[in-house]
């Protein structure tokens, strides 16, 4: 499935992404990528269904220079295969918080002091729309 | 040079609309939306110009396919001001894009290379996008 990128897009602590689509019935994980670029990401939010450790499970992790730093865990997962889905990504100043459809938040620390302008929906789900308020 | 918003991969097909909401910047000549399969071929070069290439509050409309720009189509309806938010729905037809403008009136625009899914969305100018949907 190729994957939603928007790029040039200039998001600063205040902003809130709102990302809606639909998960593929037969998902096995996708992602919400937001920073400089593909090997450049102060936050990968990935909910996987099959995690060989975990199960279903939302691992959260930063890319800096192609080198993964260390997945934060959240087993909180409210996510259904075949299932339209609304998620709200927060950007402050220390990091991140994203909300899921329940209600609860997962929250993500800024790793490193970098502009956000890419962002990339990867993964086995399609975007139907997406707004920066 | 201001580097502007790039969409890639959202899928458009005949039959869905698009929403792109903004806001047109304080000072600009121009915007526009190109919107295609790829960087190389624009379905649609949505372009209202405040003042620019001799045009004045005039919205241009073209294809492009391997640099090689068509036939343009003019609309002197109006309706975008400059530091103000404006809304467009763009509707992708089998014979023609229908754009319609916060006042309600449709540019209409022929599709001139057929019903493929459209992946690409460059905004270029003074455009500020706020949000983007498909309808």
């Amino acid at each position: 499935m190729s994957e939603f990128e928007v790029k040039n897009i200039d998001l600063k602590p205040g902003n809130k992404l709102k990302i809606k689509g639909k998960i593929a019935g037969d998902a096995k994980r996708f992602q919400i990528d937001l920073g400089k670029g593909v090997n450049d990401l102060a936050l990968h939010f990935n909910p996987r269904f099959h995690d060989d450790r975990d199960g279903k499970v939302i691992v959260c992790n930063s890319n800096c220079g192609g080198s993964w730093g260390s997945e934060k865990r959240d087993s909180n997962f409210p996510f259904e295969k075949g299932h339209e889905v609304k998620l709200n990504v927060k950007i402050l100043q220390e990091g991140f918080e994203v909300e899921l459809p329940n209600g609860h938040t997962v929250k993500f620390s800024k790793r490193f002091d970098d502009k956000i302008t890419y962002m990339r929906v990867g993964g086995d789900f399609k975007v139907t729309s997406f707004k920066v308020e | 040079m201001t580097s502007n918003v790039l969409i890639q991969n959202m899928a458009f097909k005949p039959g869905q609309v698009m929403k792109i909401k903004g806001t047109v910047a304080e000072e600009t000549c121009s915007f526009a939306f190109n919107l295609g399969k790829d960087s190389q071929e624009y379905s649609l070069h949505f372009n209202p110009r405040f003042n620019e290439h001799g045009d004045s509050q005039t919205i241009v409309c073209n294809s492009m396919s391997d640099g090689v720009w068509g036939e343009e189509h003019r609309d002197s309806e109006f309706p975008f001001e400059l530091g103000k938010e404006t809304k467009v729905y763009i509707t992708y037809q089998n014979d023609a894009f229908e754009i319609k403008l916060t006042n309600d009136h449709v540019v209409k625009f022929p599709n001139r290379y057929g019903n493929q899914t459209l992946n690409h969305l460059a905004v270029d100018g003074g455009f500020k996008m706020i949000s983007f949907k498909v309808l």
